[in-house]
């Protein structure tokens, strides 16, 4: 099978090299109501300071693009002068504030980050699961200081801030059959835009098999037989966040198959504990390319 | 390279660029960049470790391995402005699961990232395989066929594994604030060997366990455009996926009957009804996948605003069929003559999503959803005149390779009123549709999901967040696609069957001090399959939880978890034997019943502040399944060995329990300078009557005899991390 390939390496190396020498942008003067980020600084140097060191401080703080983010602090916080000159305090001259158990509804919090953040994995926010439920894009990131590696998350890790509010999904990552995400090799943003998305279940791919096949693309096929309900959707048998069943299986076989399958024979026999259709990989003894065959004679999936 | 030279190479290279910088001047510059970065490098003995048989489960997706190990490295070069910046990352440099990253970034314009993983997946260190694999993909066995019993003194296979190697370079661009451009390409790598079994005839007759051999790469390249503008956005995307398997088929040959030789051990599968000397199992095809897609968000009067996709996908498929048997026996029968060469595989799928969510006044949100995900299967629908059941005898019957395109849509509408300024309630309902083929149970089915939910802030330290959803599914028209020996009339297939679902979603977070906070959770699902007389009739689970974090004091905090989950799920079926097609004594119940236990607690303590530190963290998950099964009448009308196996017995409990406790204390003994001493203990415990003590050669089968077997680690290990 032949495909044309997408452009190399080269064209994405040359316009890195390009855009890092690309001149500076220059700083402007405050605006009225806008008192700027040194005047900030007088009363709250530690935070700042702490401010500068992420990857929003650094831009907005050195290197802002347009006039929005010259703006330093007052950016998110809203224009200072009112509470500057009176003296400062908590709640003071109408600063916008993102603090959990601040009065500032979330909505209106939310909006001065989706000022600048309401495109790509964030262009589904509105009327998203999270959204819909008042979720502060703070319940999950940290502007101030820099918690995580990436991401400017509330936590060190994206498990770690998602295992907020989804306990049991964080407990999953304990099962004997799991995939590798207490080892560190996956998160939950591997399969999930908690962001929003346009699919089921906040899922990056289209569906639920679009997300597996990323990784699992010999199971796309479509293949001469297909197993309908594997075809379908992969959540009809597995469980992707941690299973006590090998494979990540929701039911242990033969019972998991047994639920669909009453063929004459072995497929409907209860079963005793001894015999082959129970032993080792169960009914996967025999009908192994269970996922669908290419065999042209792969139509019990044992070839 | 070898295990220890990555470390030892990266070590050389750390120390070169701190010794280049130092002398360069004291700020830690070289080629005029500021240089900064970390090394942690230690040392681990292991106290008891598993033997090779036993670290299957304990290395299955790492490689903890004793002696010198480089748990981190990181050099950061940047501008001295702070501009832009250059990284490279290296965890568990020369193990198998070692990570390297390049990254280089200037915020707000652009980001460039090379990463290479490699995670090992170990399935098995406890296999035993008699005769030799010379080609790959083949495995042979000696002629005349050793006895079975030769099977379970066979040598050892080393290690049942698959490595995957992974490259994934990304670029962005964003020429200006409102524009960001991305190309990403990913390269997945999947090489080893995985348990695969192979029969050879019918249910009566005999199989193999024998390896599977992964050869496989998934190329996947992703380009997308996104604009952003005051009142709209716009994002283009282009996916391409591509799978390749370098190996089309694996073939075995049968343990009870080489060419023209019986083996006079086995008692069934050696008959002389055409049992095939060898067989062959077609692998995974190649394929690809060609996405496009289009996003876009505006917004609306009203604050209001719409966004949607419309993404079309196109899978092709056209690997060549290997015959229908390698049997000499039947190979040549021109029943068997190949219809066409391939597949022709096509399968164009649409997705369509819209979404749109208005506050038309400040307590009120509406949000409204559409989504249309077409499947349609356009690959050939091939006649074959005959079959063969495992290279084993023809079956003679034309059969039809169907095609199963389907079509979903789902919709709903939510209103969300805040009733109070701490109260807000939602009401909604969503409706999803399913519109099969002729050749599914159900053709159509439709589902009604109503849903009411409460978040509740009654003070600003108490959250509680409450969702009812029930569902029903409704199907009017099932058709069993039922023959002679095959699916019951009264048999559902759950994934098409009506359903009542139940169910429910809590949480409530208390952060009564800033130092305390604590949250609960329960959640509950019923399924009840209502129609379904055969099938899976109930599925139920619920898990309820705490969590707990604690800070008595600033230097210390504390942490402690607790969920408790069950799952059961009854499904009743009835046996069927040629002469008992229709016997109701010899139906049989199944009740599946799982419970799991999981704990963990912990302590962060700063013992000298910003000196010295130490952590305890504590996990222990145990989970408990039950397979019990009964007959609801005696069952009674064939003969003794009939009745007999129509019997529903209980099956053994099976079992397991991963437990994990760490401890480390760490010591800043000089600015730059930290020592770390960590303690680890690991044990796993399994209990299945499956595979435990399986041995290769069972009946006239052959197994790989392989499990997982119970491990117990206690590690220690010695860090030393400089940072500059």
């Amino acid at each position: 099978m032949k495909v044309a390939w997408a452009p190399g390496v080269g064209v994405p190396v040359a316009l890195l090299a390009f855009i890092f020498f690309l001149p500076p942008t220059s700083s402007a003067q405050p605006r009225d109501g806008y008192v700027g980020v040194e005047a900030c600084k007088v009363c709250h140097p530690d935070k700042v300071e702490s401010y500068s060191a992420t990857t929003m401080g650094r831009l907005f703080l050195r290197h802002p693009r347009n006039d929005q983010e010259r703006l330093g602090c007052e950016a998110c916080h809203g224009p200072g002068k009112a509470h500057a000159e009176a003296g400062g305090g908590k709640g003071v001259g109408g600063l916008t504030s993102f603090s959990r158990k601040d009065p500032t509804p979330v909505e209106a919090r939310n909006a001065v980050c989706l000022r600048c953040h309401e495109r790509t994995a964030r262009l589904f926010w509105k009327g998203s699961p999270h959204e819909s439920r008042d979720v502060a894009c703070t319940d999950c990131h940290r502007v101030m200081v820099r918690v995580s590696e990436r991401g400017q998350l509330a936590r060190a890790t994206v498990v770690e801030t998602c295992a907020q509010c989804h306990i049991r999904s964080r407990v999953q990552l304990m099962r004997s059959s799991h995939m590798p995400l207490r080892e560190g090799k996956m998160d939950c943003m591997s399969c999930h835009n908690p962001h929003g998305t346009g699919t089921e279940k906040l899922l990056r791919a289209n569906s639920v098999n679009d997300t597996c096949y990323k990784c699992h693309a010999e199971k796309r096929g479509p293949f001469l037989w297909e197993h309908t309900p594997v075809m379908e959707n992969c959540g009809n048998c597995h469980d992707p966040h941690g299973s006590n069943h090998e494979k990540m299986l929701k039911l242990p076989k033969p019972r998991l198959c047994q639920q669909c399958h009453t063929d004459i024979g072995h497929a409907s026999s209860p079963q005793t504990r001894t015999t082959r259709f129970v032993m080792g990989r169960q009914c996967l003894n025999c009908h192994a390319t269970i996922h669908g065959s290419n065999h042209p004679s792969g139509n019990f999936f044992k070839r | 390279m070898g295990r220890a030279g990555t470390p030892l190479l990266l070590l050389a290279g750390f120390v070169g660029l701190v010794l280049g910088s130092g002398r360069a001047s004291a700020q830690n510059e070289i080629f005029g960049l500021k240089l900064d970065g970390s090394l942690e490098l230690g040392g681990r003995a292991f106290i008891e470790r598993p033997s090779d048989r036993q670290s299957a489960k304990f290395e299955e997706y790492r490689d903890i391995p004793s002696g010198l190990f480089v748990e981190d490295l990181r050099l950061r070069l940047s501008s001295k402005d702070d501009r832009g910046d250059f990284e490279f990352r290296a965890k568990d440099a020369g193990e198998e699961d070692q990570r390297f990253s390049l990254r280089s970034s200037r915020p707000g314009l652009y980001d460039f990232g090379f990463e290479w993983d490699q995670i090992p997946h170990i399935y098995s260190t406890t296999g035993r395989m008699l005769g030799s694999e010379v080609i790959r993909g083949v495995f042979t066995l000696p002629s005349p066929r050793p006895s079975l019993s030769a099977h379970n003194s066979a040598p050892a296979l080393d290690e049942i594994g698959v490595r995957w190697d992974t490259a994934e370079f990304s670029f962005s661009v964003s020429p200006t604030p409102d524009w960001e451009l991305r190309a990403e390409y990913i390269r997945i790598k999947k090489e080893g060997d995985r348990p695969m079994g192979m029969s050879f005839g019918g249910y009566g007759n005999n199989f193999r366990e024998i390896l599977e051999p992964i050869d496989q790469t998934i190329h996947d390249v992703t380009l997308s455009a996104s604009l952003a503008r005051e009142n709209y956005s716009l994002q283009f995307m282009y996916n391409l996926s591509r799978f390749q398997n370098a190996l089309d088929a694996v073939v075995s040959d049968n343990p009870c009957r080489a060419p023209e030789v019986r083996n006079p051990t086995c008692r069934e599968g050696n008959s002389t009804l055409g049992a095939p000397p060898a067989g062959q199992i077609a692998l995974a095809p190649d394929n690809l996948a060609h996405t496009w897609s289009l996003s876009g968000g505006v917004d609306l009067p009203l604050r209001s605003r719409a966004t949607g996709t419309l993404a079309y996908s196109w899978r092709l498929q056209n690997q060549g069929f290997v015959p229908h048997t390698i049997n000499p026996a039947l190979a040549g029968n021109s029943a068997l003559a190949l219809p066409q060469s391939d597949l022709d595989g096509d399968v164009r799928v649409l997705l369509f999503s819209l979404n749109a969510a208005s506050r038309p006044v400040r307590p009120l949100t509406l949000t409204g959803r559409y989504r249309l995900y077409d499947f349609d299967d356009r690959s050939d629908e091939i006649l074959f005149p005959a079959l063969v059941n495992a290279d084993r005898f023809l079956l003679p019957r034309a059969r039809l390779a169907n095609r199963f395109p389907f079509t979903s849509h789902s919709a709903g509408v939510d209103a969300r009123w805040r009733i109070l300024v701490p109260l807000a309630l939602t009401v909604g309902m969503g409706w999803e549709r399913w519109d099969r083929n002729r050749y599914r149970g159900a053709a159509l089915t439709d589902e009604f999901k109503p849903k009411a939910a409460l978040d509740y802030t009654p003070t600003d330290w108490i959250l509680l967040r409450a969702t009812y959803a029930p569902s029903r599914r409704q199907v009017n028209d099932y058709n069993p696609q039922v023959d002679a020996t095959h699916q019951f009339a009264s048999l559902r297939k759950f994934d098409e069957a009506s359903r009542d679902r139940q169910r429910g979603d809590f949480l409530v977070q208390l952060t009564p001090l800033d130092t305390l906070t604590a949250s609960l959770t329960y959640s509950i699902r019923d399924d009840d399959y209502t129609d379904s007389l055969l099938g899976l009739q109930e599925d139920q689970n619920w898990a309820a939880g705490i969590d707990l974090a604690w800070s008595p004091v600033e230097r210390v905090s504390v942490f402690a978890g607790y969920m408790r989950e069950e799952y059961l799920a009854r499904q009743r079926s009835r046996l069927r034997v040629a002469a008992q097609l229709q016997n109701t004594t010899y139906d049989w119940v199944a009740r599946t019943f799982d419970a799991i236990d999981t704990f963990a607690a912990g302590v962060n303590a700063f013992i000298l502040p910003g000196k010295l530190d130490l952590g305890l963290n504590w996990n222990f998950s145990y989970a408990l399944s039950r397979m019990r099964a009964f007959n609801p009448a005696t069952p009674t009308g064939g003969t003794p060995a009939e009745n007999a196996g129509a019997v529903a017995a209980n099956f053994p409990a099976i079992e397991d329990a991963l437990h994990r406790a760490e401890a480390f204390l760490r010591y800043q003994f000089r600015p730059k300078w930290t020592a770390k001493l960590q303690y680890v203990f690991e044990s796993f415990n399994k209990t299945d009557f499956r595979t435990d003590q399986l041995a290769p050669a069972t009946g006239d089968d052959i197994f790989l005899g392989n499990d997982l077997k119970d491990y117990k680690a206690h590690i220690l290990a010695l860090i030393l991390g400089y940072r500059f």
